[in-house]
């Protein structure tokens, strides 16, 4: 899903996705509080990591993104901190670009931050495992789904077509959708036991 | 202290994600080609396992004008007859976000391949200096087991060549580390310009008092 250097050449479309990026970013950044600093370390360091897990598909394979979490836990401040660790990713492992970081970035974060307000407040105020898990399990699946969505419309802007790129993105990431929201679903469940401040929109939520 | 025990649970897990990747868990489209022979041969593959394959491989000149293009094969192999002895660069993208490159230098090439402009200068086709008179133990060295060697050492050498490349290209364990720690240290200065920015907020500046000078 990282989109690597030179794969874009139109620069219109790169200066407005980096332009949308940038304010995202800071957006988010305003809203941290030093309560919440240590979460968005530790999601920007997950994401950072997540990328190395491969799911095979067939010859080809794709790595995990825990776009839905990031976006559950940390809201706006998603920009931030996958800003960070896309940053980081391109200057270490290679993956994506430095040119194509603004990109990237606005077609993760900002589905991380769709999650969090389309599944947020329900899972905060769900009372039952069952419905945490299956909204876990949506959050992690649409996080995916909207990423994809967004990078393949970055790609049939700068000029691919569209079946191709349809195919090689939203089909390839499907058993990725089933991956995330599992994780998703059970990081829920897990931080409703041990942290339940952490959800969003929760009862004692920080 | 509970509370603190789990955040160390969570840490932990985190600690063995990020020792479980290996050098196999990457997935970072690469393209390598070198001289072999009279063609270029080279390979496009994924660092962490697989290859591209019937992915297209466009082929450009020193200056980018378009050499010609080629396919891979299932196992992300292809090859390329070049025509002119100039810098060729390779290119795949596979559609999906990820492209790559790389560029086989000119003087990789044959060189009895004519230069890519023929205002560049004119051929000059050297020829190694002939060696002196063959010592009568040797018997003199036929020209087929010379090319043979020659062959067989040049395609030693791209295998060395695209281990190499490889080798680069993979992650290892200090990347993780060194990106982890980037990301700690980020967390402890943001730590420390919001603990500043809250002492400004809670100590605004005084105004300067007013005393009775007697």
């Amino acid at each position: 899903m990282h989109i690597s250097d030179g794969v874009i050449s139109s620069l219109p479309l790169l200066a407005g996705a980096s332009a949308v990026a940038a304010a995202g970013v800071g957006f988010g950044l305003r809203k941290i509080d030093p309560e919440q600093v240590p979460r968005v370390g530790l999601l920007a360091a997950v994401f950072f990591v997540a990328s190395l897990i491969h799911v095979p598909i067939g010859p080809a394979s794709a790595h995990l993104l825990v776009i839905g979490l990031t976006g559950l836990l940390l809201g706006w401040a998603a920009f931030p901190a996958v800003a960070v660790a896309l940053f980081l990713q391109a200057l270490l492992f290679g993956f994506g670009g430095l040119t194509v970081l603004g990109v990237n970035t606005l077609n993760m974060a900002l589905p991380a931050v769709l999650c969090y307000h389309l599944f947020g407040r329900a899972i905060g105020r769900s009372a039952s495992a069952r419905g945490r898990f299956a909204l876990g399990f949506l959050a992690g699946a649409a996080g995916i789904a909207f990423a994809c969505a967004m990078t393949a419309a970055t790609l049939i802007a700068a000029g691919r077509e569209f079946v191709v790129v349809a195919q090689l993105i939203a089909v390839a990431h499907v058993p990725v959708m089933v991956i995330e929201g599992a994780i998703t679903a059970s990081a829920v469940g897990f931080l409703h036991q041990v942290r339940p401040e952490l959800l969003p929109f929760s009862a004692r939520h920080s | 202290m509970r509370a603190h025990y789990r955040g160390l649970v969570l840490l932990g897990a985190i600690a063995v994600v990020a020792f479980v990747p290996s050098r196999a868990f990457a997935h970072r489209l690469r393209v390598f080609a070198a001289a072999d022979g009279s063609a270029i041969s080279g390979s496009a593959y994924l660092s962490g396992g697989g290859a591209p394959r019937n992915a297209v491989v466009r082929v450009t000149g020193p200056n980018g004008e378009a050499l010609g293009q080629t396919v891979t094969d299932d196992r992300g192999r292809f090859s390329f007859t070049p025509s002119r002895r100039c810098h060729h660069t390779f290119t795949i993208d596979t559609g999906d976000g990820h492209a790559a490159t790389f560029t086989v230098p000119a003087d990789a090439l044959p060189a009895a391949l004519p230069p890519l402009a023929p205002s560049s200068g004119p051929t000059t086709t050297t020829r190694p200096a002939a060696s002196a008179a063959p010592r009568a133990a040797d018997s003199p060295p036929s020209p087929s087991s010379d090319a043979a060697d020659a062959h067989a050492i040049s395609h030693e050498l791209r295998a060395l060549r695209e281990q190499i490349d490889r080798l680069e290209s993979s992650i290892r364990l200090h990347d993780v580390l060194g990106g982890i720690g980037y990301i700690l240290g980020l967390t402890g200065l943001s730590f420390y310009f919001l603990a500043a920015r809250k002492t400004r907020a809670n100590n605004p500046p005084r105004p300067p008092s007013r005393t009775q000078t007697p």
